[in-house]
């Protein structure tokens, strides 16, 4: 027999004290889910378990405590920084989840300029570091559209990737380091180092984990010098989507390393660009020292005008659109009453695939959903982040919510959705993931993305939380329905 | 009611434009050139209006047939064709490559000119200003050329079985409602919390592929005005830092002076 909900209460109230045990009705309920169910969000319905307390950790000593109670009680634990989740990873899926909040954990511990690193806690919000060492002549490199809203503790946890990937990598190719703590209480570092052959690399059993194994508690990640003076834009329409992915990959084949590489579709570019019309867009920007630019952007410029159907646009037309890109609290607060008011909503999916078969990933899925999903206003869709064998897929897509109550969308629209898009990708064999995490809603697709490798997952899930407490639903499915896995 | 004729505004969305974009340049204006338009919000509020008027006349069995118009350049089109594909009868640009900006009287005499070659609605609806240019002078124009009554700052209208539209309108810091009959114009104030309605991508297939065909005018485009500097309004309180040594003759100062 479990502990009651006030026991629960009572014994996180002796641990952490009872300021930071919060048990507000409305926190609860907003703690209960993320932005997945964005329609239940805006509407405030809220139809996921409601979690016992939100709690405020400040040292790893209060995560290892609150973890080891909830590991000897079997309490449901969901870490989460700074809430910008998308996924479903934040949801409380079972009854009475203890919320572990680590934003008051948000100290800089060590800027190291001669070693190129910052060891921060995990609760640092990622514009203020980034801010504060761009002051320095320094950057994190990592710029994720949430970048106004997200924490490192979470940017590790959901193996996120920012817009200058292709010349800096995603959080994976940053962190050189962390802290995390394990269910059982065990406390684990892992040195800054700049690379090691002893074994596995066992950072990538933290980096990604969603919460489901461990809680992250510190990182240390990489710095560049920032040299924003030297950056050179370039803006392009292209007739031809096929073209466009040619073109992308051309680029990375020949070995250029531009910061940005962006195709947009028609669709999707019309929600950024006047003067885009039915075309396609390519967006690219050259970032480092300046003889290192200006040879990028000029090799890159003559291998992209080599391409049929390609104009170019004023680069200060991108630099312009591109420095108000990110979406902070304002917007998501505008975004929520024009949710309320149009019963428009819209969504965004992100997958990868190689080279030879993101075209098709794309246009299949982006067919099927106008076909066989009802209200879609728009279906369109961008790749942001290339690789030397292919690139990712970022989704984007909205509907009008007709007939149907909040707790009804997700099945009857996005669950729909997010099906399509998951069976086209696994068909052509890309990963139907490429960088907000599994989360709760794609986890019933976790067999399929995995394979034979889910021997590997599984197998880390029942050794690192045997006791099943640590963000129990992310990742692997509490339930699932196997005969509609997109039914939850 | 039979027709309602919409005028609206497309502007650059200001929100995209950041600290160091707001440097008066060429003409005295700030370069929106490169930032993405949005409909005018106020227009946006009147559109969506004119929609709310055409369902409400649908449940009572009136078909009320919707119009818009703006005036300017290709970037319109996108807008125009939104309301084909959200059911408006007809949308049309009347054709203007130049600086309309700070020249009302010019909108007014092209939206006159439209109005007199097209049809004459029994509601014209507006929003009261724009984002670019807050003049709020081309509604009030308009109707005294097209000699109606004009209602400003409406936030709410309704459709009555008689045939009447009852207006909800701010004024004089109250709120009026009354009920009107006959041709007016409704200019369309702040309405919090009001988007217009979006097309599913069918209906954009179905009817939102109409062609734009501008509307070319004969109105003399006489300047009357021209912008010859503009400056940011400082507005600040008066004051002043007094210490405490300073006080008392500070304040017998001020009392010699009244």
């Amino acid at each position: 027999m479990g502990l009651q909900r006030e026991q629960i209460v009572e014994g996180l109230v002796e641990i952490l004290g009872s300021d930071r045990v919060i048990t507000d009705e409305k926190v609860l309920k907003e703690s209960s889910l993320d932005r997945y169910r964005k329609y239940e969000q805006v509407n405030e319905i809220y139809t996921q378990p409601i979690p016992a307390a939100v709690v405020y950790v400040e040292s790893t000593q209060d995560v290892k405590e609150v973890l080891m109670f909830a590991n000897e009680n079997g309490i449901n634990v969901v870490p989460r920084t700074g809430q910008s989740a998308i996924e479903g990873g934040l949801e409380t899926a079972k009854e009475n989840s203890i919320v572990v909040d680590g934003s008051g954990m948000n100290k800089v511990l060590k800027i190291d300029k001669y070693n190129m690193q910052v060891t921060v806690e995990c609760g640092v919000p990622l514009q203020g570091l980034d801010d504060m060492l761009r002051e320095q002549g320094y950057t994190t490199g990592h710029s994720p559209q949430s970048k106004p809203l997200a924490q490192l503790g979470g940017l590790v946890a959901t193996r996120s990737i920012g817009q200058f990937s292709t010349l800096y990598g995603g959080i994976e190719d940053m962190v050189v380091g962390l802290e995390a703590v394990f269910p059982n209480g065990e406390v684990c570092r892992v040195k800054n180092i700049p690379r090691r052959a002893a074994g596995p690399d066992i950072r990538h059993v933290v980096i990604g984990n969603e919460g489901a194994l461990c809680y992250i508690t510190e990182v240390t990640i990489k710095i560049f010098k920032y040299q924003p003076e030297n950056n050179v834009f370039l803006g392009y329409t292209i007739d031809d989507m096929k073209n466009g992915f040619d073109a992308l990959r051309a680029v990375m084949v020949e070995g250029f390393k531009p910061s940005i590489a962006r195709l947009y579709d028609a669709a999707d570019a019309s929600l950024h660009f006047d003067w885009s019309g039915d075309k396609n867009v390519l967006i690219f920007m050259a970032e480092g020292p300046s003889g290192i630019t200006a040879a990028t952007a000029a090799g890159i410029d003559k291998l992209v005008k080599a391409f049929p159907g390609v104009d170019s646009v004023d680069p200060k037309i991108i630099e312009k659109w591109f420095a108000g890109l990110n979406w902070g609290p304002e917007e998501i607060a505008e975004e929520k009453l024009e949710i309320l008011a149009t019963k428009n909503i819209g969504i965004t999916t992100e997958v990868s695939g190689c080279w030879d078969c993101i075209y098709e990933i794309y246009d299949n899925a982006c067919k099927r959903i106008m076909e066989e999903v009802p209200d879609m206003t728009l279906m369109g869709g961008h790749s942001s982040h290339s690789y030397i064998n292919g690139t990712n897929m970022y989704f984007v897509y909205y509907y009008n919510i007709v007939d149907c109550t909040p707790e009804e969308e997700i099945n009857k629209y996005h669950n729909q959705i997010n099906r399509i898009i998951c069976e086209e990708v696994i068909k052509y064999g890309g990963s139907i993931v490429h960088h907000h995490g599994l989360g709760k809603a794609r986890a019933h697709y976790v067999w399929e993305e995995y394979g034979s490798s889910f021997y590997i997952l599984d197998t880390l899930k029942k050794a690192f939380d045997p006791n099943g407490i640590m963000n129990m639903g992310t990742l692997i499915p509490i339930k699932h329905n196997e005969k509609h896995p997109w039914e939850f | 009611m039979k027709s309602i004729l919409g005028s609206f505004k497309v502007v650059p969305d200001l929100d995209l434009l950041s600290a160091e974009d707001w440097e008066p340049g060429v003409d005295h204006l700030v370069d929106t050139s490169f930032v993405k338009s949005m409909l005018n919000v106020f227009d946006e509020s009147a559109l969506e209006m004119m929609l709310k008027l055409s369902d409400l006349g649908e449940s009572l069995g009136t078909s009320i047939k919707l119009n818009g118009v703006t005036v300017g350049n290709k970037l319109c089109d996108n807008y125009l064709k939104t309301l084909y594909a959200l059911g408006f009868a007809r949308a049309d640009r009347i054709e203007s490559d130049d600086e309309i900006l700070f020249k009302p009287e010019r909108t007014v005499a092209a939206l006159k000119e439209y109005i007199e070659k097209t049809e004459m609605p029994d509601l014209i609806v507006m929003g009261s200003k724009s984002a670019d240019n807050a003049s709020g002078c081309v509604p009030l124009f308009l109707a005294e050329e097209l000699k109606i009554p004009c209602i400003t700052a409406v936030t709410e209208m309704q459709l009555l079985e008689d045939g009447k539209v009852r207006v909800t309108n701010l004024y004089d810091g109250g709120i009026q409602i009354r009920d009107v009959q006959g041709t007016f114009m409704a200019v369309i104030g702040d309405v919090p919390g009001t988007y217009l309605r979006v097309p599913t991508l069918k209906e954009r297939m179905q009817r939102g592929k109409k062609e734009i065909i501008p509307v070319l005018l004969e109105t003399e485009n006489e300047e009357k005005q021209k912008l010859i500097n503009s400056h940011p309004v400082i507005e600040k309180r008066e004051g002043r830092l007094v210490s405490s040594e300073d006080l008392y003759p500070f304040l017998k100062e001020r009392m010699m002076k009244l």
